[in-house]
């Protein structure tokens, strides 16, 4: 009974807990209660223990006190992290430069206008995630606007000279689920914890997922836009950011979700070209637009770890070229971009 | 929720038959044609041959399965009486003359057949449109055939409205409408839609009128001018595909 024993030994140390007795404690051993865990979850202890309510939530707080200062740093962060690299040369010298290479757990957010290439991103992700990584690493592709196609994945996958087998391989290794309301984009990422955390049940190809691409969420979240649908917006990503951290803590799964952006002026109009009375100081700074329309408001910014920001070069007029800009960080410098070239082959 | 894997997914949601526009590069771009599950958009000014690709679109869904093709037939709305028969009628009979020159098939669909295929339905106003694209699932399940949809065009009528906020609010609930009838019908959208002046960053410069809500819901838009091809959603990201010569 060592569990038990050290739940008692916890009990002395707190101010509140030492008043127990060894009777209460065979009381709580009856009632199966033997870690501090179970103490702490446990509703009805002040009744099994015939104590007032005020004591046990006492007990209770000064036992998770002791319990959170437990956990040792050194377990959270394993000394050497799993690195998963994106395959895209310049972009992971500039992850590496601003401290956030891709690992399981993290969440990242690609933000770009129409046409930017966020898609194409993605595809070019998935890609390079199932190359690089062996068979039991496999992607989730969540497509909420049909834009998903193998026939590109086939393409990139042809470009880089595979044979025929290996592109059959790979394209196994890429689960698509199509979710085109908010409701089933939640939906599908809850029966994908279900699946990951059914340890019974076989390997079968969606439980080797270890990232979850989401293109995108803007789609999702558009329809709720209207006054009377606002807190259905907000509680709609609150749910979302829940189920990700759960995935991502407790399966380590990592996440990118691709997000639309809009140039100010049409924010405000609709989308028209009828804001031609409208002054020009309204102008906003061409370096804070991109921010300030994100779409998704405050809180969306604070579930990210890492925004990049894909965009057309102003000056260029060289096919293909795009711009992929650092936005936040918040685990080191919010600077850096680099250039990279839609191609036959993906992006590179 | 269904998971499947890649292969699974193209075996199950992409037929391998597409609609062809008949222009070469433009088809090969898209992997052969217009196909089913996606909404295209067609751009231009008037007279670049929007309307023409359309009709020639309602046209070719017809093509028999054993000439490649998707043997459906196509639902017209038509919102600013663009639509004309006459031309119609021409093109189904140049169509006709090459598919049996081509295939010599006894079952290759006569002009006639091919008019009788194609639906057409007047919409005079954003109302009329919604209503529509609203009964669209009762057409669909009365002639589950059909296989193309195209509204010609969508910003005609949505711009009869005065208040922009209005526009926005019904072309998402338009969208949000056509993608669930995607879901449960094999179905491709072909809208059309205008040139107008929007302003970016003090300057005026020509692009797609909508707004870019509506672009996002748009899997490819096609642009037409007099003499040359594009696609891509902006003015500045277009990729020319080809020259026109005609």
């Amino acid at each position: 009974m060592g569990s038990c024993e050290e739940l008692q030994s916890l009990l002395s140390l707190t101010k509140t807990g030492k008043q127990l007795s060894q009777y209460h404690i065979k009381l709580l051993q009856k009632q199966n209660i033997n870690t501090a865990e179970d103490f702490v979850e446990a509703d009805t202890v002040d009744q099994i223990l015939a104590v007032s309510r005020d004591t046990t939530y006492e007990i209770k707080r000064e036992l998770l006190d002791l319990i959170v200062g437990k956990v040792k740093l050194k377990s959270v962060y394993q000394p050497n992290p799993v690195n998963y690299s994106t395959g895209i040369e310049e972009l992971d010298n500039l992850l590496e430069s601003i401290g956030q290479p891709f690992r399981p757990g993290r969440v990242w957010e690609i933000i770009g206008e129409s046409d930017a290439g966020k898609t194409e991103l993605l595809h070019t992700l998935a890609i390079n995630f199932v190359c690089r990584n062996g068979v039991n690493c496999g992607i989730l592709f969540v497509d909420t606007n049909s834009g998903f196609e193998t026939e590109r994945l086939e393409e990139i996958l042809q470009q880089r000279q595979l044979d025929e087998d290996a592109v059959d391989k790979y394209l196994d290794q890429i689960n698509v689920v199509k979710a085109i309301s908010a409701q089933s984009l939640l939906m599908a990422l809850e029966s994908l914890h279900e699946q990951l955390s059914d340890r019974k049940a076989n390997l079968n190809h969606v439980s080797r997922t270890k990232v979850v691409l989401i293109d995108s969420l803007t789609a999702c979240f558009i329809m709720l836009r209207s006054s009377s649908n606002r807190n259905k917006g907000r509680s709609f990503l609150t749910e979302l950011a829940m189920i990700m951290r759960k995935l991502a803590v407790e399966h380590g799964i990592a996440f990118i979700v691709g997000n639309l952006t809009f140039v100010p002026e049409d924010e405000t109009d609709g989308g028209d070209d009828a804001d031609d009375n409208d002054d020009g100081s309204t102008q906003i700074d061409s370096d804070a637009w991109q921010e300030d329309c994100t779409y998704l408001g405050d809180y969306w910014c604070s579930v990210c770890t890492l925004t990049l920001a894909l965009e057309l070069p102003e000056d260029s007029h060289s096919d293909g070229l795009r711009l992929l800009k650092v936005l936040s960080n918040s685990c080191g410098a919010s600077e850096g971009s680099c250039l990279l070239r839609i191609t036959d082959a993906g992006l590179i | 929720m269904e998971f499947l894997t890649a292969k699974q997914y193209l075996r199950k949601h992409c037929s391998s038959q597409r609609i062809k526009t008949d222009i070469g590069p433009l088809d090969k771009f898209l992997r052969g044609g217009i196909r089913t599950g996606k909404v295209y958009e067609i751009v231009g000014k008037p007279g670049t041959g929007g309307t023409q690709l359309c009709m020639k679109l309602c046209l070719n869904v017809q093509i028999l399965k054993d000439a490649r093709g998707l043997a459906g037939k196509a639902l017209y709305l038509d919102t600013r009486m663009a639509f004309n028969p006459d031309a119609l009628r021409n093109l189904a009979e140049d169509l006709a003359k090459s598919l049996d020159r081509r295939w010599q098939m006894e079952s290759t669909p006569s002009a006639s057949d091919l008019l009788r295929n194609v639906h057409y339905l007047e919409c005079r106003n954003a109302a009329q449109l919604v209503a529509g694209i609203l009964n669209c699932h009762k057409y669909l399940e009365d002639d589950p055939n059909i296989k193309l949809i195209v509204v010609d065009s969508i910003s005609f009528a949505i711009r009869m409205l005065d208040n922009v906020f209005e526009r926005t609010e019904l072309l998402m609930e338009l969208h949000d409408y056509m993608r669930n009838l995607q879901t449960n019908h094999d179905v491709a959208f072909v809208l059309t839609n205008d040139l107008g002046y929007r302003r970016h960053r003090r300057r005026f410069r020509l692009d797609a009128v909508l707004g870019q809500k509506h672009a996002h819901f748009i899997h490819k838009r096609i642009w037409f001018t007099e003499t040359e091809c594009f696609v891509g959603k902006t003015q500045k990201a277009k990729r020319l595909i080809c020259k026109l010569s005609e």
